[in-house]
């Protein structure tokens, strides 16, 4: 129906990408239109695992970009990407409202205290859960600490920015986010939260891979997207919404 | 004797209904039959051991039903009132009905921010000790928010419909309002609230948006049948459609037990 | 004990103003055409509707005072209503109806369960106790309706049409029970009725109502008499008479009317209302050789024009009244003082 209200000759390029990409994407989508007369860039953000989920039953999309690889594989394992390619990386931070007590990374195993991770099939969700094993080893928070948290998990969201809309509004002390998702919000946004950081060593390698769908109507402008964002310029686009650049 | 074009239009009419009601009913029918069809017998047998499925079960069903009963308790007074014409029950009706036209997810939020830990409520609850969000408490909350207002527009109107000269007979025989209103109005309509109760309950059990906005999603606490399908679906589809199949039986079986309860038509009749 | 009542109000969109009272142990009737406002008087005295102004009381107890703004809600008056078609709680049985206000007034089982069979007794419908309140038919729905109004023992007692949907047969000795409960018990007892008979057998104290205001007051024969308005002419001048019947042969009944007999149609027996429309009524300077089964003689009382007719009141035993067309009363030469006769058929005599 959307192509029925474009006119003709104008082309409509369908984006998947992961939550965490949405500040950085609408960015990097204006910029191609502007490059590509002609061309709308319209955006589905989502929990990678959700997006996965919607290509296999045949959602109608150009280009997938995942938080991780295991939905890149998943997708790959069900045909619907040929090769994926890394563009970004990220790292963890912890956000915590600024009603709550949380000021370390240690108050996070308090007794009392209330976290949000994502799901376990979320990229994100499972980047914090491996992030809070590797703390297990550092001898500042002790081999209990990964435990202590999980006990404190009220609720495991469908995708990042739920969770850092909740630890927003103060509806739960704290939560485990990306980097991107702290650096690219306005100040307003941030006044209304604490961000604490955590140790480099513990962080998780995480990687963001991108892939022109199989199924694409437009594979030749799926394939110009693609390069865009890892050209200079995407890149420079991604650096500035506290990505790290591609591996 | 009706003329020709008469009886051809009517014959038009009729077969033009049935063919309609006949589409719409393969619709449904064939969604959940696809459902039904893609679970074998041993995984069903299977998911129904699962803990996780017993958990999501367990507090779906308790919570439906403690939703229910909320919607029950602050809904019949309520509804009471709405039924008899005073001034601003317009705008107080529309209030009460918003949740049902109110996205769940906004429904949610707004829950948030009322009985968040920073919320307007939530600031002063939380001094006290009292923890709303993210408990099983939330989802009793989240679900009586869009039910109830499913059960009160039905109870308004069966109590409106009582009859005007038996409420005037009873007040010339010493009855005061709420007298009457026990023994007069509301007797003729507790099968209608029986039929509204069960609309609000199968509502509440279906509840997915504001629930997993305001109360999250944690096996055992706030994951509830819906979110536990959903959020299976991700990892492994086949899991999910076999939750799925034993909610939809389970709801099923529910409202037909319900059905003969509150005196609706008999199975087979 | 007296009931006062003094109200001024608006029934939809015309007014409607009363004044009269009541004693303990006697009826009024309020009379007139459906819309006249007689069912909006008897709604005001039992608190079912608030009047504009006025003043309803039973001896002291103030239930509504205009000036000083006091209205007591309608389950607090000391009154009981029986409404023109029943108004029984579907849902429940007859006794149970019957209980209803004894419940809600707050008397413990054993008395209710006691003082509603008596009620149901005393009209005589205990056997329909237990029957659920929709299964009974319109007329002994209504007698049940009589009893639990009764069996609250009301000082006030309003009646709505109470016997229009009760069976020819069993309307009389309702009647007679109702009258005997409002002497006994000394109630005062306000019934509506459109029907002339009707009212005047249940008082001798009438309202003529039309359009909202009362237009005449008095017994039947007064309003006979001397009738201010055609429409009380009309109603009045009905020829009412109560006396004892025996049947005969034939299909017929000889009925004793204070020492003259009276054949009816049909058999009967036992204290009978009869009524026999003027219209039906035959005048005549002699005695005729006729048909008619029924003579009266007598001289002429009143002539009460009625439009183009005359309504001749003779002052037979028992007196009757007949409505001729002026040219018959003119070639009659009927005239007060004027000896005539009436005649009527046995079949124009309504058992009422």
């Amino acid at each position: 129906m959307f192509s029925v209200l474009l006119a003709a000759g104008q082309a409509v390029l369908t984006i998947f990408a992961a939550a965490s990409l949405h500040a950085a994407f609408d960015e990097l989508g204006k910029q191609f239109s502007t490059a590509h007369p002609g061309v709308h860039v319209r955006f589905n953000y989502d929990g990678s695992q959700v997006l996965e989920l919607q290509l296999a039953q045949g959602a109608q999309a150009d280009v997938f970009a995942s938080a991780d690889e295991t939905w890149m594989d998943a997708a790959k394992r069900q045909g619907l990407i040929t090769a994926a390619t890394p563009f970004a990386t990220n790292s963890m931070v912890i956000v915590a409202s600024h009603v709550s007590a949380v000021r370390t990374a240690a108050d996070l195993a308090h007794a009392g205290v209330t976290v949000l991770l994502c799901a376990d099939a979320v990229p994100c969700g499972r980047y914090a859960r491996e992030l809070l094993v590797k703390m297990d080893a550092e001898p500042a928070f002790g081999s209990g600490f990964s435990a202590a948290v999980l006990r404190n998990v009220v609720s495991n969201e469908q995708n990042v920015e739920d969770v850092f809309a909740k630890v927003g509004l103060g509806a739960a002390d704290c939560g485990i986010v990306y980097h991107s998702d702290v650096a690219s919000r306005s100040d307003t946004v941030a006044s209304a939260i604490r961000v604490i950081g955590l140790p480099a060593q513990a962080q998780p390698a995480i990687i963001y891979p991108i892939a022109p769908v199989k199924a694409s109507s437009s594979p030749q402008l799926a394939t110009a997207f693609v390069a865009f964002v890892r050209s200079a310029p995407g890149q420079a686009v991604l650096r500035r919404f506290g990505f790290g650049t591609k591996p | 004797m009706r003329s020709t074009s008469a009886a051809m239009r009517d014959a038009a009419l009729v077969t033009a209904s049935v063919i309609l009601a006949t589409l719409f009913v393969l619709f449904i029918a064939g969604a959940l039959l696809a459902l039904v069809l893609r679970v074998a017998p041993a995984t069903f047998a299977a998911a129904l051991r699962s803990p996780l499925v017993g958990q999501a079960l367990w507090l779906s069903l308790k919570t439906s039903t403690l939703s229910a009963l909320v919607a029950a308790l602050f809904g019949t007074p309520l509804a009471a009132l709405l039924s008899r014409p005073f001034r601003g029950r317009a705008i107080l009706e529309t209030l009460v009905t918003l949740p049902v036209v109110l996205p769940p997810v906004v429904g949610g939020f707004a829950l948030l921010l009322v009985f968040g830990r920073a919320g307007l409520l939530g600031r002063e609850l939380d001094l006290a000790g009292v923890h709303v969000a993210f408990t099983t408490t939330a989802v009793v909350m989240a679900q009586a928010f869009v039910a109830a207002p499913l059960y009160v527009a039905v109870a308004t109107s069966a109590f409106a419909r009582a009859d005007v000269r038996q409420i005037e007979a009873a007040a010339t025989l010493r009855a005061g309002t709420a007298y009457t209103f026990a023994r007069i109005i509301l007797p003729p309509a507790l099968p209608a609230l029986a039929a509204g109760l069960t609309l609000a309950w199968a509502r509440a059990l279906g509840e997915f948006g504001a629930t997993i906005t305001f109360a999250g999603s944690l096996p055992g606490v706030t994951q509830t049948m819906p979110i536990a399908v959903y959020v299976a679906a991700q990892t492994d589809l086949q899991g999910a459609i076999t939750v799925a199949v034993v909610l939809m039986m389970l709801s099923y079986a529910a409202l037909l037990i319900v059905r003969q309860i509150s005196g609706g038509p008999r199975l087979w009749s | 004990m007296v009931l006062t009542v003094d109200i001024d109000m608006l029934a939809g969109a015309f007014p409607v103003s009363c004044r009269f009272q009541a004693a303990g142990g006697n009826a009024v009737a309020v009379v007139g055409v459906s819309g006249a406002g007689k069912t909006t008087v008897l709604r005001s005295i039992a608190g079912l509707v608030r009047p504009m102004r006025g003043r309803i009381a039973c001896d002291d107890d103030v239930w509504y005072d205009g000036q000083t703004g006091s209205w007591m809600p309608p389950w607090d008056r000391d009154c009981g209503f029986v409404f023109a078609d029943a108004a029984l709680f579907g849902h429940m049985s007859a006794i149970e109806n019957v209980a209803f206000g004894l419940r809600a007034r707050g008397d413990k089982t054993a008395v209710v369960i006691q003082r509603a069979m008596e009620a149901l007794e005393l009209v005589g419908v205990a056997g329909l106790a237990k029957r659920r309140a929709v299964s009974l038919s319109t007329g002994e729905a209504q007698r049940v309706a009589i009893a639990r109004a009764l069996a609250l023992e009301p000082q006030v007692l309003l009646l709505d049409e109470p016997l229009a949907s009760i069976d020819v047969e069993h309307r009389g000795p309702v009647r007679e029970i109702l009258l005997r409960a409002i002497a006994q018990r000394e109630m005062a007892a306000v019934i509506v009725s459109h029907d002339p008979a009707e009212a005047a057998l249940f008082s001798d104290s009438l309202l003529v109502m039309e359009a909202g205001s009362v237009v005449q007051r008095g017994t039947p024969a007064q309003l006979r008499e001397h009738p201010l308005t055609r429409y009380v002419a009309a109603f009045a001048g009905v020829n009412l008479y109560r006396g004892v019947a025996s049947p005969g042969q034939g299909g017929v009944s000889e009925v004793d009317v204070g020492g003259s007999m009276f054949t009816i149609v049909g058999t009967a027996s036992g204290p009978v209302a009869l009524v026999i429309d003027p219209d039906a009524v035959v005048l005549s300077r002699e005695r005729p050789s006729s048909s008619a089964r029924n003579w009266l003689v007598g001289s002429v009382a009143a002539v009460v024009p009625d439009g183009p007719s005359l309504r001749v009141n003779l002052a037979s035993t028992p007196s009757i009244v007949a409505r001729i067309t002026r040219r018959s009363a003119d070639e009659l030469g009927c005239v007060p003082g004027a000896t005539l006769h009436a005649t009527f058929k046995a079949s124009e005599v309504r058992v009422h």
